[in-house]
């Protein structure tokens, strides 16, 4: 039983020692809300994006999968014909085909329902 | 070689084969073994299957002297929203048993084992860089008895956690803990936490984009290097830690994974120890 004890009690260091190294990253800042999520301003923001495409900052998209679930949810809004990610950077360009009118708030929700943080439109 | 050591050979290079195109545990960062705080996007269902190839040493009691099982589990998980998704994890097995009816005979079993059925509700999430983020989930469900002689515990095992998941720059990792509440009374188990014993899941994952060095446009995918740590508690005080090296590529819409489980600490009496544990992945996303 003390064996078990000092098991768990290792496996707790190790897990002390993971939390501590996700505390007080503060990350790359791009400005925006001062927490990691989407603003309400963002999702409710009627304003149609003019012209064939748009650029999009977006935070936590942290490896390849994740740019493809920003891709899928993007697909659904009438409207929007291309996506692509610059992980790098954040950026997600987004290309319109005309057939509907897009708002930002709809773009910004769809970024949102695939689990990332928009920050905000570059153009 | 003899007949049936042949045929014992084909039967395991046939597992591994199986293994090699079903065994999908990778998804986006995560690590092989430990529950991980993501989720499919909202509104999207995610087929996921995942293989294990586990290698058991003899029962504590002497029902048996050694065991194999090869399990393929298939991950239907559903996001009803941003921060909610449930899954089920329906897991198909074929075990042999050796010495279980006696002598060195070795007895086939296959067919459905318990059903996971899960809820995941993402309580934090902090996306604080392009790449950076944190996120935490807790879950809950149950473990349900598929009614299968062998391959089913014959109990419904409540389950519940919280599974930290974060990512800065190269590095990542996953810590999860995990209560399953066993309401079996057999005196033994096969897996752990199989028996009357309730376990304890402590589990720590840290992961290394190895390449490239920074995302850019003309980044076709990711190599990841993943060490992990796996300790089950059980209140019979059975433990054991498993040290799991992995390698992972993830593409923009397929993932290859491979790890090994390998006990570094194991004092179990009322259970088999696990000699190794093998997996190796590959999913598609569509």
């Amino acid at each position: 039983m003390r064996t078990t004890w000092m098991a768990m009690a290792l496996m707790m260091g190790l897990l002390a020692v993971g939390g501590c190294a996700t505390t007080g990253s503060g990350g790359d800042s791009h400005g925006g809300a001062s927490k990691g999520e989407t603003s309400n301003a963002l999702l409710n923001d009627t304003t149609v994006v003019k012209g064939t495409s748009t650029t999009m900052l977006v935070h936590g998209m942290s490896c390849p999968l994740c740019a493809k679930n920003v891709d899928i949810e993007l697909r659904r809004v009438k409207g929007v014909s291309l996506v692509t990610a610059d992980l790098g950077e954040g950026f997600v360009y987004v290309t319109l085909d005309g057939s509907a009118p897009v708002t930002r708030g709809q773009l910004a929700r769809a970024v949102n329902d695939s689990g990332f943080t928009i920050k905000s439109f570059q153009n | 070689m003899d007949e049936g050591k042949l045929r014992t050979e084909m039967r395991g290079a046939a597992a591994m084969l199986v293994v090699g195109v079903f065994a999908l545990n990778a998804h986006a960062q995560e690590a092989m073994w430990a529950e991980a705080a993501t989720q499919p996007p909202s509104q999207t269902l995610r087929y996921r299957p995942m293989a294990h190839y586990v290698r058991y040493g003899g029962s504590p009691s002497g029902k048996f002297t050694r065991a194999e099982e090869l399990s393929i589990e298939h991950e239907f998980a559903f996001a009803l929203k941003p921060d909610v998704s449930l899954s089920v994890t329906v897991p198909t097995t074929y075990r042999t048993t050796k010495g279980r009816t006696g002598g060195d005979a070795t007895d086939e079993d296959s067919g459905i084992g318990d059903i996971t059925a899960l809820a995941k509700i993402r309580w934090y999430k902090d996306d604080t860089g392009p790449i950076d983020t944190v996120r935490s989930s807790i879950f809950f469900g149950a473990e349900i008895p598929s009614g299968h002689e062998q391959l089913s515990s014959k109990s419904v095992d409540p389950i519940v956690g919280v599974a930290t998941t974060w990512i800065r720059k190269r590095w990542g990792g996953t810590f999860t803990v995990g209560y399953k509440m066993n309401t079996n009374q057999e005196e033994e188990g096969l897996e752990p936490g199989d028996a009357k014993a309730d376990a304890f899941n402590i589990d720590n994952a840290v992961m290394y984009r190895l390449a490239p060095e920074k995302f850019t446009m003309e980044s076709k995918g990711a190599w990841y290097l993943i060490g992990e740590v796996n300790g089950i508690f059980e209140t019979n005080a059975d433990h054991e830690v498993m040290l799991s090296p992995g390698l992972m590529y993830e593409g923009w819409t397929w993932a290859f994974e491979a790890s090994i489980q390998l006990p570094i600490l194991q004092q179990v009496d009322h259970r088999p120890e696990r000699r190794f544990v093998v997996g190796l992945g590959l999913r598609f996303l569509f």
